[in-house]
């Protein structure tokens, strides 16, 4: 801990801190531009400058490791006039072209020339001009603003794990690329937007959209995936026009994937924005009163255990407990969340959570991944677990398809044979995880989401257990979900009642006719083909797989629109704020249950947003506790049976299209294309 | 005395031939009046009339969406929508002005760092309805069009005191 | 300047270079193998007539299993890796004020009359590519011209349209001062350590 005297002021700087970390402890603003505390240290833009006592000329804060005694000055003349220089040469080849820059508003090289730029150059000469760069279909360039701080070379290298770009050349015709001007592969690579501190990398489907000063932000919670990244949903009007990161430094710290970033264009494409009821062969607008008269005829002509429901991978916490209470009305047990039949056990709470958490991660030294990819399905998690393997050495396996994760890994094999062979000690890895200070595993959907899905749980259980993963102050089993909806779906309790049917047994009894009416909350990623003859009530926000096969359509809110509860893989749970009204005639989901309930003679005993939440933690305490992470009792869970034969296959295969907002987006479509080598496929004409 | 001096003021008629005195001698002055729509005053080149978008010679339209004078417009009366034209420049594809909620303060044209929204010389535009007072874009750039002789010569004027 | 040309052809490098690349490996600790990235372009680049295309950095960057992009930083930042093909001979003009103020506009001239192309140009021939350089370090016997690996120094116009025209002939001049001095000892003569082991 080295002391160092700051403007007169005594400080204590941690150890291995900077002399700009002591600066800011002691309350004083340095301006910089390189410096970002995430990253290594570059020293380039020499904007931190500050002085040192017996230094015979001002030191780069950033750069100079703070050390005992050390007596700093942050704002004496000789500093001023220094900044005033260094900014000097920044301005001299920035184009200064504001008006036209998107980063206008929010740039540190326009706040920081107002307290040290001059009001005139005096530089004459012609300025550098570069050509733009492509970095792909999220990252727009324009170099000629570039002032060389490498944050985006550092970010891609060190945090994203893809060296894409560089600093090629030298001295005044050093230009920031990609190699060859090939578009940027990271999950993460529209992080280096926001780290750029001009305008030179700018986010290209919000060109020219909108400025700071306009928006209207909302702090909310990220429902793409199941990480649950703290973000700002930032909208003007009706419509939301970007999202950007919220520091959370136990979720995300201040990173978000691109598919949360990016998608928010299809908030505004293929919206439900009226009910619909289907007449013959066509879905016909409808008012509410027509589309719930619709639902309780049928209802009314049919039984409690002829009634299912299902509920999507968006559904906030509110809206499926309102589902549950209905159904329990109605006298239906069939009630699942789970839609692609992931067999996680809802009665033991650790059996599905991410219990290492997801900060956690970072620390562990051994790390099993069964049947998942985190880089496509939580690459936020997948952050961790490269830094766990960067900075800790971490050793990591994988059963199941071995895709390129940005770090490296042993591929074990690919399926349950495996398994067994590593719980019974044929592999060499169970011995890495014996070892191991704070092994750890991760159950991906591609494992669990299986037909023998509930052995597999026993049998990583076993490997668990068997390899000392459960201590007191550390939980390495972990379950990785890819819905955000699932964690919060299962606190809730939202699975079958006794003689309940789950999602699978749910299609075969419609197939089979067993069912007279299915209720879907948000659900599209299961097969419609399925319903046979049922009557499909599909309550939703966007008109995807579920709207097409519906009978009647409830035109919900999105996740930008409405107050939600969520809780995402770790078990955290969150709140979403809204940062825009629903479109046309849509309705936040509970209220359209509690509506519908009305009508159906079951009123819900709750009509008011408070009203709801003390019912969910009446249903389960943990909703009680907002962005607290309580630990899970390690119990009994798992069923040991026979494991069918198959391999892993990956639930995840294209990153960018993964739900009904991703799909209707425009961006992510274009991602798909050039990223993924989607499904999209080119008519033929275009070459 | 001042009984007789009043008496002899009430007789001659003295106010009276004061005041007639006086309209004789504005009858042979020049006249201040003008023959209003005839005829018009002169207006100074930092008159702030009726709103125009300007082009630069070329015809490219000097607008770049940098919504400052939204930002700046104290009545709120400027609502501008841009994305990239097909060429990737930054231009509004909408910019509305509301004619009546504008106070002709004249910070728009202030804060236009491209001089492209300026004031022009021009205070005749009444209209008969409401609606007519919403400009948009085309009506704007179509008084750029028409003033852009009178506008030019006025910065130009201006020029030397900013 | 977003990196280099590419040669459409690709590159492996000969036996005997391999076993230079091994060796210049050698020189760096194991774990640090990737530091003999600059060796190894040098290799290449002298393999492949003399300059780096986009196959040499690749074939580098998975030779030392490393980014592409970082070799290709490497490749960009010096300015004696050559991104575009070269002539057979090379020849790198010093006009920095020493050599500047002794005549180096001269060699220019006498260059562009023998070969028919300026500075950062190649001969229509395909005979010489000329580049201007910063200070080579050999300022007493300034003028001097770098072609390939050797330095031509005291150069005239005379002197070095005579050199351009053995080089064309296929032949290689002897390099080194092209006066009558050796090294760069006095032109008059030596005025002090006339003798070894001498008294004075």
């Amino acid at each position: 801990m080295p002391k160092l005297t700051i403007d007169g002021v005594e400080v204590d700087a941690p150890d291995g801190a900077t002399v700009l970390q002591a600066c800011q402890l002691a309350g004083k603003e340095v301006p910089h531009f390189c410096f970002h505390e995430r990253l290594s240290v570059a020293g380039n833009c020499r904007m931190c400058l500050v002085e040192m006592e017996r230094a015979p000329k001002p030191i780069a804060s950033c750069a100079m490791p703070a050390g005992e005694g050390m007596v700093i000055t942050t704002d004496s003349d000789t500093v001023r006039q220094a900044r005033r220089g260094v900014m000097e040469f920044l301005l001299i080849n920035h184009p200064l072209d504001c008006p036209i820059c998107d980063q206008g508003g929010e740039c540190d090289l326009q706040d920081q020339a107002v307290a040290y730029g001059g009001d005139r150059t005096r530089y004459e000469e012609n300025k550098r001009a570069v050509t733009d760069k492509s970095m792909g279909p999220l990252v727009n360039t324009v170099m000629t603003r570039c002032i060389h701080c490498t944050r985006c070379v550092r970010f891609t290298t060190e945090i994203a794990g893809v060296s894409e770009i560089g600093m090629l050349g030298r001295g005044e015709h050093a230009e920031i690329s990609s190699y060859l001007e090939r578009s940027l592969t990271s999950e993460l690579s529209a992080n280096i937007i926001d780290l750029c501190p001009v305008g030179a990398l700018t986010s290209k489907p919000y060109a020219f959209a909108a400025r700071p000063w306009e928006l209207k932000k909302a702090e909310s919670v990220d429902v793409l995936d199941a990480v649950g990244a703290s973000i700002r949903v930032d909208a003007r009007g009706a419509s939301v026009l970007r999202v950007v990161p919220r520091l959370h430094e136990n979720v995300n710290e201040e990173w978000i994937s691109d598919k949360t970033r990016f998608a928010c264009d299809g908030l505004r494409r293929q919206r439900l924005d009226q009910p619909y009821v289907r007449r013959g062969e066509k879905l016909e607008p409808a008012t509410w009163d027509e589309a719930f008269g619709a639902i309780g005829e049928r209802i009314a002509a049919s039984d409690g255990k002829r009634i299912a429901a299902i509920a999507g991978d968006l559904c906030d916490g509110e809206s499926m407990l309102a589902l549950k209470d209905l159904m329990g009305k109605l006298g239906s047990p069939h009630l699942d969340c789970r839609q692609d039949g992931a067999k996680v056990d809802a009665n033991v709470r650790a059996s599905y959570l991410l219990n290492s958490s997801i900060a956690g991660l970072e620390t562990a030294d051994a790390v099993l991944l069964i049947g998942t990819d985190p880089r496509r399905e939580a690459p936020l998690v997948n952050l961790r677990l490269r830094r766990a393997w960067l900075e800790g050495g971490a050793e990591i396996g994988v059963v199941g398809p071995a895709r390129d994760l940005n770090y490296p890994v042993t591929a074990l094999g690919a399926g349950t044979d495996t398994l067994t062979a590593l719980k019974d000690g044929k592999i060499a890895f169970l011995e890495t995880l014996k070892n191991a200070e704070r092994p750890a595993l991760i159950l991906g959907m591609g494992a669990l989401a299986r037909s023998d899905g509930a052995a597999i749980l026993a049998v990583a259980r076993e490997i668990a257990d068997l390899t000392g993963m459960i201590s007191a102050d550390w939980n390495g089993f972990n379950v990785l979900h890819t819905a955000a909806a699932r964690v919060g779906g299962l606190d809730l309790g939202i699975v079958p009642g006794a003689g309940g049917k789950d999602v699978p047994s749910i299609l075969d009894a419609a197939t089979n006719g067993e069912m007279d009416i299915v209720y879907l909350l948000g659900a599209d990623e299961i097969d419609m083909s399925r319903f046979g003859d049922a009557f499909v009530v599909y309550q939703g926000h966007h008109g995807d797989a579920g709207a097409h096969r519906a009978d009647v359509i409830l035109p919900g809110a999105a996740y930008t629109e409405k107050h939600g509860t969520y809780v995402n893989t770790e078990g955290r749970v969150q709140l979403g704020r809204p940062a825009v009204p629903p479109v046309g005639e849509a309705k936040e989901d509970w209220k359209i249950l509690r509506a519908l309930s009305d009508v159906l003679g079951h009123k819900l005993p709750y009509d008011t947003l408070g009203d709801v939440r003390s019912a969910m933690v009446a249903a389960n305490p943990v909703f009680d506790e907002i962005d607290i992470v309580s630990k899970a009792e390690w119990a009994p869970f798992g069923t040991a049976g026979a494991l069918g034969e198959a391999a892993f296959e990956l639930p995840i295969d294209d990153f960018y299209l993964t739900d009904p907002i991703s799909r209707a987006s425009v961006t992510m479509a274009a991602c798909s294309r050039e990223l993924s080598g989607g499904t999209e496929k080119g008519t033929g004409t275009n070459g | 005395m001042a009984r007789i001096d009043q008496s002899a003021n009430r007789l001659l008629l003295r106010e009276l031939v004061s005041g007639m005195w006086l309209t004789l001698r504005y009858f042979f002055r020049p006249k201040v009046t003008i023959n209003y729509p005839y005829e018009k005053g002169p207006i100074s080149p930092r008159f702030r009339g009726e709103h125009a978008l300007r082009r630069y010679p070329s015809g490219e339209e000097r607008c770049i969406a940098c919504k400052l004078c939204e930002a700046i417009c104290p009545a709120l009366a400027i609502t501008i929508e841009a994305e990239p034209r097909e060429d990737g420049s930054r231009r509004t594809t909408r910019y509305d002005l509301d004619m009546m909620k504008c106070i002709y303060c004249g910070l728009c044209q202030e804060a236009c760092p491209v001089d492209a929204i300026v004031e022009g010389p021009n205070f005749e535009f009444a209209v008969e309805t409401r609606e007519e007072l919403f400009y948009d874009k085309d009506r704007l750039l179509s008084n750029g069009d028409r003033w852009e002789r009178e506008i030019a010569q006025n910065i130009a004027l201006d020029a030397p005191y900013r | 300047m977003s990196g280099t040309s590419t040669s459409k052809r690709p590159f492996v490098f000969t036996a005997d270079n391999k076993v230079l690349a091994e060796a210049a490996i050698t020189h760096y600790p194991a774990d640090r193998s990737r530091s003999a990235v600059m060796p190894l372009l040098d290799i290449a680049q002298r393999q492949n007539r003399g300059w780096v295309s986009h196959e040499i950095v690749e074939y580098v960057a998975e030779y030392l299993d490393m980014p592409v992009i970082r070799v290709l930083e490497v490749a960009t930042f010096y300015s004696m890796y050559n991104l575009k093909p070269v002539a057979k001979n090379f020849v790198q003009i010093c006009r920095t004020t020493p050599c500047w103020l002794r005549g180096s506009d001269d060699l220019v001239k006498a260059f562009r009359d023998f070969a028919g192309c300026g500075i950062g140009e190649t001969s229509t021939d395909g005979a010489f590519t000329m580049i201007e350089v910063e200070c080579l370090g050999a300022c007493c016997n300034s003028p001097m011209v770098q072609i390939n690996d050797d330095y031509y120094e005291d150069l005239t116009p005379e002197r070095f349209t005579k050199i351009l025209r053995t080089l064309k002939e296929g032949k290689t001049p002897d390099p080194g001062p092209q006066s009558t001095r050796s090294g760069s000892e006095p032109v008059g003569g030596l005025t002090s350590l006339t003798s070894v082991g001498g008294d004075d």
